[in-house]
C-alpha cells in the first residue's frame, strides 16, 4: 500500500495545549511528509503596542504566554534598559532571577506532566500537575497571582522578598528535592515511557545548530548553550550555571525526547539549587531605582534608540527588540521573539520517520508556546463560505442564537409567548 | 554542514578591529554596548551593533561565519520612512566617533531597516557576544538575499519579515504566509507605516 | 420444535441477568474511575457517574457525517452492544450455570469478543473520518495481535479440562466453576497454568483498549479514533459497550481461573447458599477488574501499535505456549 493520505494535527488537539496545525502526509503510520502552519492564533500584540507606552506593554507583554509571563516581561524591560541606560538595584536584580528561577520550575513541571500525558500517561501527569501547585503557591505569596505576576518593572521589581516569603520559598524546596525524583525515576524507568520516547523526534547537533534550536531542545542534542553562562544577566553573573547536557549525564545525547524530557527534569534540580543560592545571598538595599512611574515616563519619554534584551526563558532563549522615538509616548516598535518561533522551525526533521503516534508528543516536546488569539474561522462546506469572526461578533451570534432557542421554546409555553 | 561552523573565538576588540579593517567602507554605523550585572557590577557580555550597506551583507556574513559558532536568533525591522532615517543618520554620526561619513551626502530613501540578531562565542563564560546586524532596503527595491541556505533556522523570520513588511528574500524556497490568515490580502503589509499598511478603518478593536 | 421453546424460555429468563450485567457494568466502572482516580490522588467521580453519562447521552440527538456511510454508522453501535450482552449468557455465575451452557462454549466467548470488537472497527470505517479509519486500523492490527495467545489460553484450558476428566461438556465453562483448577493439576501443571493467566491478564488490556493499549481510541493522537464521529445515543452504546467488555473480561477471568466459591470453601450446599454465591461471583470479578484492569491502566502510558503488536506476537505469546506446553506435560505425565 503506497497511497498516502493527509492528516491535520491540530489546529485543536487532545494533545496540544495551544492551537497550531500539523499537517501530516501519512503512508499508513508512518509520516512521510510534514508541514506546520501557525498563525491560528496570533494576535498582533506587536501591532498593538504601538499604541500603548512603554509602562502599558509591560503589562502587555506578560499576556504574550501564560506559562513564561514573566520572561517576556524582564526580556522586554532589559530591552528598554537597553537602549534608555538604567541601573537595577542588585536586590532587584536578585528577585528577577528568583522569580526567572520559580516560573522555569514552574514551566519544567507542568511541562513533563503535560508530556506524560501526551504518551497516556495519566498518572504522571497528576502527579506533575498536583507538584506544580506548590510552586504557584509560592508565586502567589510573592505577588498575590499565580499566572500574570506583575512583579517587574523598569529599574527593579515591584515586590520585596519578605521572611515569610523566604521561609515559603526554603520549604519549597526542600519539598521538591523530596518528592521530585520519585516522580523522575517513575517516568525515566518505567518501560512504556521509554519505548515511547526513546528515539522519536530526533535531532542531531549540527541539526540544531543549522536550524537555531535553542534552549532544552538545542541542549538535548547536546549542544552547550545558556545565556545564563555565556552572557550572564541579572544575578547570574554571581552564580556558575552550567549548562545541562545529556552527555554529561548519560554519557551520550541522542537528541530524542527522551533527552529533552532529562535536560528539564536535571534543570528544575538546577533551578532548586540556583533558588538557595539567591536566598542565601540576597543583598540588603533598595529593589527599584525609581519608584516613581511618571518620573520613569518622563525620562523614557526622553529615550530614542533601539534596545535588545535577551534571556534564557524556560523553554529557550527569548528575545525581544524594541525601539523608542524621543518625544514620543509610545513604543516605536516592538519585536518578540518567543523560543518556540526558533525551535518550531525544526519540527519537520524531528517528525521525519516517525509515526503518527509520535506526533504530538513531538509537538509538546519543544514545549510550544502559542499565544492565543480572539478570532476564530467558520466554515460551511455547503455555502463554500469562510469568514473570521472576532469575539464581539461571536458574542453577539451567541445571544442571537440563544435568543431564537429561548423565543422557540416559549411558543410551546402556554401564556409565556412572545405572540400572545 | 559541521565544517561551516568554525571554533574560533575572539575577544570584541580583535572582532571590531577585524570588521573595520575589511570592511571600512560599507559600516555606515558601528557600536558596542556593554551590558553589567552582579553586585560587583562588572561587564558580563558585550552587544555589537553595526549597520552595513546592502551589498556587503552577504560577504559580510561569510564573514561572520568564520568565528565561533554564528547562533541566529531573529530578524526585527521597521518601516523608518523618509524622515527617521535623515534623523537616525544624524544622531548615530553623534553618538560614535566613526569617522566613516561618506554617506552623508548620499540622499535618503524611502526604506525598510531590517535587523538581523546573531550571537557568537556562547561556550565560554561571560564570552557571549550579540551581533546586530543593520541593513537599510530602499523601498523602491526592497529585497535583500536570503540567509536560508546558510541557516535555515531563518525561515520563519524570514517569511515574517515578507507578510509583515513585504521584504522580498531572494533564494528563499517558500515563503508563504505565516503568522497571519490563510484569507489575509497579501497586499496589505501590517507593520508598514505608508499606503501599504493597513487602513485605520481596517482595523477592528479585539477585546 | 421444544427445544426452540426452551431456548426462548432461556433467553427470557436470562433478561433479568442481562439487567443486572449492564448495573454492575456501569458501577464498576464508577468504582474503576474511583480507584484510579485515589491512585492519582484525585477525587474522582461519584460511583453513578457513568451511569449519569448514559442517561444523559441518549436524550441527546445523534449525529451522522455527511460522509459516513449511514447504514453501517448506525447499526455497528446496537450490534456491537448486543454481541458484548451475549457473551454473560455463557459465563457460569457462581454456582448457577451459565443461561445457554448447552448451546455455546468457550470459543462461542472468544468469537463473541472479536465480533464486537470488529463491530466497533466497522463503525469506526463506516464513519467517514480519516482519524477514525486509523483507529479502526489499529483496531485490527491489535486484534491479530492478541487473538493467537488467548486461543491458546482457551484451547489449552479446555483440553486440560477435558483430559482430566473435569465434569461437564469439554469447552464449556462450567466444569471449571465446579471443580478448582489448580487443585486438579501437579506441580508443573501449576507453573502452566500460572503462564496461561499471566498471558490471559496481558491480553485483557489489548482485548479492551485500556492500560497501555488503548491504542485505537487513544485521546492525544487520535482524539478517541474509533468513536470520534459518535454522539448522542450512538455514543452512549459505544460507552456501554466499552463498560461491559472490561466487565465480560474480569468475568470470563474469574470463571477461568479464580474458581474459589463460598460452598466449596465451607464445605455446604444448598439454594441459599447458591445465592450468595452468585454474590461472591460479582465480588470476585470486581477484585480482578480492579487489580488486572484499573491497575494496569494506570500504571503505564501507552505503546505505539507495532510495540503493542510486536509484544503480543512475541512475549505473550512465547509466554502462552510455555504454559501450554507445561500444561501438556503435567497431564500427559500422570
Amino acid at each position: 500500500m503506497s497511497t498516502t493520505y493527509t492528516i491535520p494535527v491540530g489546529p485543536v488537539h487532545v494533545g496540544l495545549k495551544e492551537p497550531i496545525t500539523a499537517w501530516l502526509e501519512l503512508e499508513g503510520e508512518r509520516i512521510v511528509n510534514a508541514r506546520v502552519r501557525p498563525g491560528a492564533i496570533h494576535r498582533g500584540i506587536e501591532f498593538m503596542a504601538r499604541e500603548r507606552n512603554p509602562i502599558q506593554v509591560i503589562y502587555l507583554s506578560e499576556r504574550i504566554c501564560g506559562i513564561c509571563s514573566f520572561s517576556h516581561v524582564i526580556c522586554f524591560i532589559r530591552a528598554v534598559e537597553d537602549l534608555a541606560q538604567m541601573n537595577v538595584p542588585v536586590r532587584g536584580q536578585y528577585i528577577r532571577s528568583l522569580v526567572l528561577e520559580l516560573e522555569r520550575v514552574h514551566s519544567h513541571l507542568l511541562w513533563s506532566g503535560v508530556a506524560c500525558y501526551t504518551i497516556g500517561f495519566d498518572s504522571a501527569f497528576h502527579l506533575g500537575m498536583q507538584m506544580r501547585e506548590r510552586v504557584m503557591d509560592v508565586l502567589e505569596l510573592l505577588s498575590g497571582n499565580r499566572v500574570n505576576y506583575g512583579v517587574a518593572t523598569f529599574g527593579g521589581v515591584r515586590w520585596d522578598v519578605t521572611p515569610e516569603l523566604e521561609k515559603a520559598l526554603r520549604g519549597m524546596v526542600r519539598y521538591y528535592r523530596q518528592e521530585f525524583t520519585p516522580f523522575r525515576e517513575i517516568v525515566m524507568e518505567d518501560p512504556v515511557a521509554q519505548a515511547r520516547m526513546r528515539n522519536v523526534g530526533v535531532l542531531t547537533r549540527d541539526e540544531a545548530v543549522r536550524y537555531s534550536a535553542v534552549g532544552p531542545t538545542a541542549r538535548a542534542s547536546g549542544l552547550r548553550i545558556d545565556l545564563r553562562k555565556s552572557s550572564p544577566y541579572e544575578a547570574y553573573a554571581d552564580f556558575d550555571v552550567e549548562p545541562v547536557v545529556p552527555q554529561d549525564y548519560f554519557g551520550e545525547a541522542h537528541g530524542d525526547v527522551l533527552d529533552r524530557f532529562a535536560v528539564r527534569v536535571l534543570e528544575v534540580y538546577q533551578s532548586l539549587d540556583i533558588i538557595e543560592k539567591i536566598l542565601d545571598g540576597l543583598p540588603e538595599g533598595p529593589f527599584v531605582e525609581e519608584a516613581n512611574l511618571n518620573k520613569v515616563m518622563a525620562s523614557l519619554k526622553k529615550a530614542d534608540g533601539t534596545g535588545w534584551g535577551i534571556i534564557e526563558a524556560p523553554r529557550g532563549d527569548d528575545t525581544h527588540i524594541v525601539s523608542l522615538k524621543g518625544g514620543v509616548d509610545n513604543v516605536l516598535w516592538w519585536k518578540v521573539r518567543a523560543p518556540t518561533y526558533a525551535n518550531a522551525v525544526s519540527w519537520p526533521i524531528m517528525f521525519r520517520g516517525n509515526e503518527l503516534a509520535d506526533a504530538p508528543l513531538i509537538i509538546n516536546s519543544i514545549d510550544p508556546c502559542i499565544s492565543c488569539m480572539e478570532r476564530m474561522l467558520v466554515t460551511d462546506e455547503r455555502e463554500y463560505r469562510s469568514e473570521v469572526v472576532t469575539r464581539s461578533e461571536l458574542v453577539k451570534r451567541s445571544r442571537q442564537k440563544t435568543f431564537e432557542l429561548g423565543s422557540l421554546k416559549s411558543k410551546y409555553v402556554p401564556g409565556g409567548g412572545a405572540e400572545q | 554542514m559541521t565544517s561551516k561552523f568554525k571554533k574560533m573565538a575572539v575577544d570584541c576588540e580583535t572582532l571590531v578591529a577585524a570588521l573595520k579593517a575589511k570592511f571600512a567602507d560599507d559600516i555606515v554605523r558601528l557600536d558596542v554596548r556593554e551590558h553589567r550585572g552582579g553586585s560587583l557590577n562588572e561587564v558580563q557580555s558585550r552587544d555589537l551593533w553595526i549597520e552595513i550597506s546592502r551589498t556587503a551583507f552577504r560577504p559580510f556574513l561569510d564573514f561572520l561565519f568564520e568565528y565561533d559558532f554564528v547562533d541566529f536568533h531573529v530578524i526585527s525591522g521597521d518601516d523608518v520612512g523618509i524622515a527617521d532615517a535623515v534623523q537616525t543618520q544624524t544622531q548615530s554620526q553623534a553618538q560614535d566617533q566613526n569617522p566613516d561619513g561618506q554617506n552623508q551626502e548620499k540622499p535618503q530613501e524611502d526604506s525598510v531597516l531590517l535587523h538581523y540578531h546573531f550571537s557568537l562565542f556562547q561556550r565560554s563564560r561571560c564570552g557571549r557576544m550579540g551581533v546586530t546586524l543593520s541593513v537599510r532596503v530602499p523601498k523602491g527595491d526592497l529585497s535583500v538575499p536570503s540567509i536560508f541556505d546558510l541557516l535555515p533556522g531563518s525561515e520563519y523570520s524570514e517569511r515574517e519579515m515578507h507578510e509583515m513588511l513585504g521584504v522580498e528574500f531572494v533564494g528563499l524556497p517558500n515563503s508563504a504566509l505565516v503568522f497571519l490568515p490563510e484569507d489575509w490580502n497579501e497586499e496589505i503589509k501590517p507593520w508598514r507605516r505608508d499606503g501599504v499598511g493597513p487602513a485605520l478603518e481596517a482595523l477592528r478593536e479585539l477585546s | 420444535m421444544i427445544s426452540v421453546f426452551i431456548l426462548f424460555l432461556k433467553i427470557f429468563a436470562g433478561m433479568p441477568l442481562l439487567a443486572l450485567v449492564v448495573l454492575l457494568a456501569l458501577l464498576f466502572e464508577g468504582a474503576d474511575r474511583i480507584v484510579n482516580a485515589k491512585m492519582q490522588r484525585r477525587y474522582g467521580p461519584p460511583l453513578l457517574q457513568p451511569v449519569y453519562d448514559i442517561l444523559k447521552l441518549m436524550g441527546k440527538e445523534n449525529i451522522v457525517p455527511r460522509r459516513a456511510s449511514r447504514f453501517f454508522f448506525m447499526t455497528a453501535p446496537w450490534l456491537t452492544l448486543v454481541t458484548t450482552l451475549m457473551i454473560f449468557l455463557y459465563i457460569p455465575t457462581g454456582s448457577f450455570p451459565p443461561v445457554l451452557g448447552t448451546e455455546g462454549d468457550m470459543v462461542l466467548i472468544v468469537y463473541l469478543l472479536a465480533m464486537s470488537g470488529l463491530l466497533m472497527a466497522v463503525g469506526g470505517f463506516a464513519s467517514g473520518n480519516p482519524l477514525a479509519s486509523i483507529g479502526a486500523g489499529r483496531e485490527i492490527t491489535l486484534m491479530m495481535s492478541y487473538e493467537f495467545p488467548l486461543a491458546i489460553v482457551v484451547c489449552t484450558m479446555a483440553w486440560v479440562a477435558h483430559r482430566l476428566g473435569l465434569p461437564g461438556e469439554p469447552f464449556s465453562l462450567e466444569p471449571f466453576a465446579a471443580v478448582s483448577v489448580w487443585k486438579a493439576v501437579g506441580k508443573t501443571g501449576v507453573m502452566g497454568l500460572i503462564c496461561l493467566f499471566l498471558s490471559l491478564v496481558l491480553v485483557v488490556p489489548g482485548e479492551l483498549g485500556k492500560g497501555p493499549m488503548d491504542i485505537p481510541e487513544a485521546k492525544t493522537e487520535i482524539l478517541d479514533g474509533l468513536i470520534i464521529e459518535y454522539s448522542g445515543v450512538n455514543l452512549a452504546l459505544f460507552k456501554l459497550t466499552f463498560a461491559l467488555r472490561s466487565f465480560a473480561m474480569a468475568t470470563f477471568m474469574t470463571a477461568l481461573f479464580v474458581p474459589v466459591s463460598l460452598g466449596s470453601l465451607l464445605g455446604v450446599s444448598g439454594f441459599i447458599v447458591a445465592i450468595f454465591d452468585f454474590i461472591f461471583f460479582w465480588a470476585k470479578v470486581l477484585v480482578v477488574q480492579m487489580i488486572f484492569v484499573t491497575l494496569m491502566r494506570t500504571m503505564f502510558g501507552r505503546l505505539k501499535i507495532w510495540q503493542a503488536s510486536q509484544f503480543y506476537i512475541m512475549k505473550v505469546a512465547g509466554l502462552s505456549i510455555a504454559g501450554m506446553i507445561l500444561l501438556s506435560i503435567d497431564v500427559i505425565a500422570r
